[in-house]
């Protein structure tokens, strides 16, 4: 038999040879829990199958492998709100998820891995509730010029994982609430996110659901590769009792992983206080305080301030506990610091 | 005022004066064998300079990736096994494993890299390198690597599988 030439195989014809497929649903809403299990799969997965992961998290703001969470989003109110931040090990920007945001995972081995096939799968699952969907050229996936659904991807040797999120009914207020459009006084390497205008898909059909949308999901894919098979449904405690799993979950909770992992990045502020002018430049590696050049005038009320700061996380944490190691000059410096400390708390 | 002289002096001392970069003359008997590049299954590159590695990709592997925007490397001193992920490379929304084609220490990485990661793009095979590794055992390894000829060929049957 001759090979199929590579641009029908491109042509996504539902002709290709049946392939046999694996399809899990994660029950959990714990977003830690779910990008372990996803983690869990790309490495330990089964590759002689297509799989296709699906599941949704609690509100969250997850970040790409190489992003600054503090010039993504506003940290302080996801702490305040108790919103989940957490970084993917994919790349691409940051994205809000909440209950009303479902999000797919395919994983292919290397040799059958196309993602245009992957967008063409939800394009004809949405089908099922008369949306017309296309992905763009950044294979994000839009209805009406808005996106509805954007990707990432990670691949080591063999392994692919594409995955995406699909706004179904998001809280869309919320997801400008805690997505920056980029802080501008913060200048880092790594990777800035492309804002979009976006949509609910519950705009386009409004008794769509995750389980309704996961189910057409599910059936496209099976149609796409000519094979069906029960559907793994996913359980909290039993996969916590996965070693590799669970190590994975640890992993992703982590300080180090979460904020530790930023790039490298710099951020420039400057105040003028009742009682003089304040300067700093702070360059931050690995989420910490790495060197800071920091002036005021009159100079006593930061002298010391920068030796103090090097190494302390990024955050007011860090920055409280080298205040408080700071020489006693007296209670109008004491004073000046505290406007100080409360200015940059604002402003980090 | 003049804390921010002192520190842009401290700034530009961490710089690593890039000596491995420039110290490319080798013995004449050597000279053959230093302009050769061995290859992986998985479109690294290596160098061998004494006992000093070069790493970096290929041009297939860079042309694979697309726009690269991002490249995590590893710590100086960082000590990596053959096929150990070395290096994560972020292009068009993907995250992208390096494996290390060979064991050792890591003594130098590409500092060009973190404000140039698209050195990767355009210079894949000279600029773009991304590590320098002290080799534990090259003779054992360089078995499991490629030369230019069967890397070329077995490129061509990457693109006759996809």
């Amino acid at each position: 038999m001759r090979q199929i030439s590579p641009l029908s195989r491109r042509s996504f014809t539902t002709t290709s040879a049946p392939q046999p497929v694996r399809v899990l649903l994660s029950k959990s809403t714990d977003p830690y829990l779910n990008l372990a299990i996803e983690d869990w799969l790309f490495h330990h997965g089964q590759y002689d199958k297509q799989t296709l992961y699906l599941w949704r998290n609690e509100p969250t703001v997850v970040i790409g492998r190489n992003q600054n969470p503090w010039k993504e989003c506003d940290v302080k109110a996801l702490e305040r709100d108790s919103i989940h931040l957490v970084r993917r090990s994919s790349g691409g920007g940051a994205v809000y998820h909440d209950l009303g945001n479902s999000c797919f995972s395919f994983f292919s081995d290397k040799s059958s891995y196309d993602k245009n096939k992957n967008s063409l799968i939800i394009c004809d699952a949405l089908r099922h509730f008369n949306i017309t969907a296309s992905p763009n050229t950044r294979n994000d996936i839009l209805v009406n010029d808005r996106k509805i659904s954007g990707s990432a991807y990670r691949l080591s040797g063999k392994r692919c994982l594409h995955h995406g999120t699909l706004l179904i009914s998001t809280h869309l207020h919320n997801l400008q609430k805690y997505l920056y459009v980029g802080n501008p006084y913060i200048k880092s390497a790594g990777v800035a996110s492309v804002r979009s205008p976006v949509q609910n898909l519950s705009h386009y059909a409004p008794m769509l659901t995750h389980d309704l949308l996961m189910n057409a999901i599910t059936k496209e894919f099976f149609h796409h590769y000519g094979h069906r098979c029960g559907v793994e449904l996913l359980d909290e405690e039993e996969m916590k009792k996965i070693p590799q799993l669970s190590e994975a979950y640890e992993n992703l909770r982590k300080w180090g992983w979460r904020f530790g992992e930023t790039p490298s990045f710099e951020h420039k502020l400057q105040y003028t206080f009742l009682w003089g002018t304040v300067s700093i430049h702070l360059h931050s590696e690995e989420g910490r305080f790495k060197k800071v050049e920091a002036s005021s005038e009159p100079p006593e009320v930061l002298e010391g301030l920068s030796s103090l700061l090097e190494g302390k996380a990024y955050d007011r944490h860090g920055l409280s506990e080298a205040m408080e190691m700071m020489e006693d000059r007296g209670s109008t410096v004491t004073q000046r610091r505290r406007e100080v400390e409360e200015w940059l708390v604002r402003e980090m | 005022m003049n804390r921010f002289t002192s520190t842009a002096r401290l700034v530009c001392q961490r710089r690593p004066t890039s000596v491995a970069a420039t110290r490319s003359i080798t013995p004449r008997s050597f000279s053959r064998s230093f302009s050769t590049k061995l290859y992986t299954k998985d479109h690294e590159w290596l160098q061998i300079d004494g006992h000093i590695g070069t790493v970096g990709i290929s041009d297939y592997a860079q042309k694979a990736l697309g726009d690269v925007v991002f490249v995590d490397l590893p710590d100086v001193g960082k000590l990596l096994t053959q096929g150990d992920v070395a290096v994560s490379v972020e292009s068009v929304k993907a995250a992208s494993d390096v494996y290390s084609p060979a064991s050792g220490e890591v003594t130098e990485v590409n500092e060009a890299l973190r404000t140039q990661p698209d050195l990767v793009n355009s210079a894949s095979l000279s600029n773009g390198w991304m590590f320098k590794l002290k080799l534990s055992q090259p003779d054992e390894e360089i078995k499991s690597l490629k030369n230019e000829e069967s890397y070329a060929k077995f490129c061509e049957s990457e693109d006759e599988n996809h």
